[in-house]
C-alpha cells in the first residue's frame, strides 16, 4: 500500500461522513421542498397606518388566498405572526428593597420589538410541536433578541431574558395572543383573513407580518407581508419639531401657556369689574 | 372624541383631558394653588410616560400661574426683589433638578423617586392641612365666624440676620441675607423639576416662616417665582429629554383657563373652609395612591422602557 492509496482511503471515509452529516443536516432543516405546491398569496386592508390626531388603535385586516385550495382542510391551521418595528430598550426586574418595590436593571435590549401578535387558527400546542415552531420564532418566547453588554458588544439574549421582555412587552399591552377559528379563519381551504388589533399606543416604523400554512404539525407554506406606522399630520409636525428644534419647541411651549395665562387674566378682569 | 398625544404616544379622550385641566384651573382659582400636585401624578395614573407627565405638568403650570401673579402684580402684592432672587435660585435648582431627573431616569429609579417624593411630600403638607382646616372648621363653629389663620411670624430667627450678603427688601420690610431666598428658591426648583410642580405648597411657609415675609406680599410673590421656575424647567425638559407634550399641554390649559375663571367666582361666593378640607383629603388621597404603588406587590414583575439611557 502506497502512500497514495492510503490518502484516497481517507479522502473517501471523509466524503462518506460528509454526505451522512449533511444529509442529516438537510433531514433536520424546515424543508421548503414541500412548501412549493402551495402558496399563501397576502394582502392588508391598508399598509399605512395613520397615527393621526384621531388615532385611538385600530384594527388592521390581513388576508388572502391559498393557491391551490387546500383539499383536505379540515387538518390545516394558519399562524399568523405580526412583529412591530425593533427599537433599543432597557429592561427593568421589580424587585423589594427595604419594603418598597424598585426597579432594577436586568438587561439592556439591542432589539426589542415594539409590538408583537401571534394569531392562530387553534392554540400552538395543537398545531405542530414545539420544536418545529422554535424554527420559525413562534410563539413570542423563541423571538431571537439581542442584548448589548456592559462593553457595547451584541449578544443573543438567553430564554430567561426573552420571557421576562416578553412579559414586559405583554404588561404594556403591546403583546396580543388570540387563538381560536374565529380570530384566524381558512374558509374552503383557499382564502384565509385575520384581524390585528393595534394598541392606542402604537409604535411609529415597519411592521412584519409572516404566515404560516401547517398540515399536521409541519409547515406547507409561508409568506411574508409589510406594512408601516407613521405620525401624520399635526401629530408629525409635533413630534419632529420637539426633536429636531427642542429649544425652540420648549419657547414655543412656554410662551403658549404665558399667553394663555395673560389671556385668562384679561377675561378673568372684565368679567370681575 | 380621542385625541393621539404625539409625544405622550399614546390617546385620550379630549374631554377628559379638559376636564381634568378645569379641574387644576378650579383648585388654582379658588385657593391660589398651581395645582401641579395634582396634574402631574393623575397624568402617570392615565398611563402618560413619567418623564412627559412631569414635563408637560410644569408647562401647565406656568399658564395656570400667570393670571394669579398678573392680579397680585396689579395690586401691588408681589415683591419684585424677592421675587427674582427666588427665581435666582429657582433657575439654578430647576438646572440640578433636571440633571438628577436624566441621571435618575438612565438609573431606572426615576418612577421609584417621584413616587416616593410625592408620598412624602403630599402626605406631610395633606397631613398639616388637614389638621389647618379642621382646627379653622372647629374655630368657625365655636366663634361663629371665618377668621383666617393668622400666621405667627418668629421675627427674631438669627440665621436670617447672621448670614452675609445682606440686601434690603422695601416691599418686605426685612433687611436679610440674600442667601435665604436664593436656598429657598433652589429647593423649590429642584422639585419642580423633578415632580413638575410650582412647589407653592411648600414655598408659601418657607416665605413666612423662614424669610419672615409679610402675608401680603407672600403669595404674589410666590406666584411670581413659580411663571419664570416652571418655565425655565419646560424648557430644560424640552431641550434635554423631549418630554414636553405641547398638544397635551394645550388641551390641559384650555381647560385650566375656564376652571380658574369659575373657581376665582366659586371662592368668593362660598366660605373657604370646607373647600380647604376638601383640598387636603384630595392632596392626601393622590399620596396615598402613590405610596400604594412602592408597597403593593406590582402586576407584572418586569418592566421595558425604550431607548438606551
Amino acid at each position: 500500500m502506497t502512500t497514495n492509496a492510503r490518502v484516497a482511503r481517507a479522502v473517501m471515509t471523509a466524503c462518506a461522513i460528509l454526505l451522512l452529516v449533511g444529509g442529516f443536516a438537510l433531514a433536520c432543516v424546515p424543508m421548503p421542498a414541500a412548501a412549493s405546491q402551495y402558496r399563501i398569496i397576502p394582502d392588508a386592508s391598508h399598509r399605512l397606518v395613520r397615527l393621526g390626531y384621531d388615532f385611538r388603535g385600530e384594527e388592521l385586516v390581513l388576508f388572502g388566498a391559498i393557491a391551490p385550495p387546500l383539499t383536505d382542510h379540515e387538518t390545516a391551521d394558519l399562524v399568523v405572526a405580526i412583529e412591530g418595528p425593533r427599537r433599543p430598550a432597557v429592561l427593568w426586574h421589580k424587585r423589594r428593597f427595604a419594603g418598597l418595590w424598585v426597579d432594577e436593571p436586568l438587561a439592556r435590549l439591542a432589539d426589542s420589538p415594539a409590538f408583537y401578535a401571534l394569531l392562530a387558527s387553534r392554540p400552538l400546542s395543537e398545531i405542530a410541536a414545539a420544536s418545529v415552531l422554535a424554527r420559525f420564532h413562534l410563539p413570542p418566547e423563541q423571538l431571537p433578541l439581542h442584548r448589548l453588554d456592559e462593553s457595547g458588544d451584541v449578544r443573543p439574549a438567553d430564554p430567561s431574558l426573552v420571557a421576562a421582555a416578553v412579559e414586559a412587552l405583554a404588561a404594556r399591552g403591546l403583546i396580543d395572543t388570540r387563538f381560536g377559528p374565529d380570530v384566524v379563519t381558512l374558509r374552503e381551504g383557499a382564502l384565509w383573513r385575520a384581524n390585528i388589533r393595534l394598541p392606542a399606543s402604537l409604535a411609529e416604523g415597519r411592521f412584519l407580518a409572516r404566515i404560516f400554512l401547517f398540515r399536521n404539525g409541519v409547515v406547507i407554506a409561508q409568506a411574508q407581508i409589510t406594512f408601516a406606522a407613521r405620525k401624520t399630520g399635526i401629530e408629525r409636525l409635533v413630534a419632529r419639531a420637539a426633536h429636531r428644534a427642542p429649544l425652540l419647541y420648549g419657547l414655543a411651549a412656554v410662551l403658549l401657556s404665558l399667553l394663555a395665562g395673560w389671556l385668562a387674566s384679561q377675561l378673568g378682569r372684565r368679567r370681575s369689574f | 372624541m380621542s385625541l393621539y398625544f404625539p409625544i405622550a404616544e399614546i390617546a385620550f379622550n379630549i374631554y377628559l383631558i379638559v376636564a381634568l385641566g378645569a379641574l387644576v384651573g378650579l383648585l388654582s382659582g379658588m385657593f391660589g394653588v398651581g395645582g401641579g400636585f395634582l396634574v402631574t401624578p393623575l397624568l402617570m395614573f392615565l398611563g402618560v410616560p413619567a418623564p412627559v407627565a412631569v414635563a408637560t405638568g410644569a408647562n401647565l403650570i406656568t399658564a395656570s400661574s400667570v393670571s394669579g401673579a398678573l392680579a397680585h402684580a396689579r395690586r401691588g402684592g408681589i415683591d419684585i426683589k424677592m421675587g427674582w432672587i427666588l427665581t435666582v435660585g429657582g433657575g439654578i435648582g430647576a438646572f440640578v433638578g433636571a440633571w438628577l431627573f436624566g441621571l435618575l431616569k438612565s438609573l431606572g429609579q426615576l418612577d421609584v423617586v417621584i413616587a416616593l417624593t410625592y408620598a412624602l411630600l403630599l402626605g406631610t403638607v395633606g397631613v398639616l392641612m388637614l389638621a389647618e382646616s379642621l382646627r379653622a372648621l372647629i374655630r368657625r363653629h365655636r366663634q361663629g365666624a371665618d377668621t383666617p389663620l393668622r400666621p405667627r411670624r418668629r421675627r427674631h430667627v438669627g440665621l436670617r440676620y447672621a448670614l452675609p450678603f445682606k440686601m434690603r427688601f422695601r416691599a418686605s420690610k426685612l433687611y436679610i441675607s440674600a442667601l435665604l431666598p436664593l436656598a429657598v428658591g433652589f429647593v423649590v426648583g429642584v422639585l419642580a423639576a423633578v415632580m413638575g410642580v410650582g412647589g407653592g405648597f411648600l414655598m408659601i411657609p418657607a416665605m413666612i416662616y423662614i424669610i419672615g415675609m409679610p402675608a401680603a406680599v407672600v403669595v404674589g410673590t410666590s406666584l411670581f417665582q413659580i411663571v419664570f421656575v416652571t418655565a425655565f424647567a419646560t424648557l430644560l425638559h424640552a431641550a434635554e429629554t423631549q418630554s414636553v407634550d405641547i398638544l397635551l399641554s394645550a388641551a390641559l390649559v384650555v381647560g385650566a383657563v375656564a376652571g380658574a375663571q369659575y373657581g376665582a367666582r366659586l371662592a368668593s361666593r362660598v366660605a373657604g373652609v370646607e373647600f380647604r378640607v376638601l383640598l387636603a383629603l384630595m392632596v392626601l388621597l393622590v399620596a396615598m395612591r402613590m405610596a400604594w404603588s412602592l408597597f403593593v406587590a406590582p402586576a407584572a414583575l418586569y418592566r421595558i422602557e425604550w431607548g438606551l439611557p
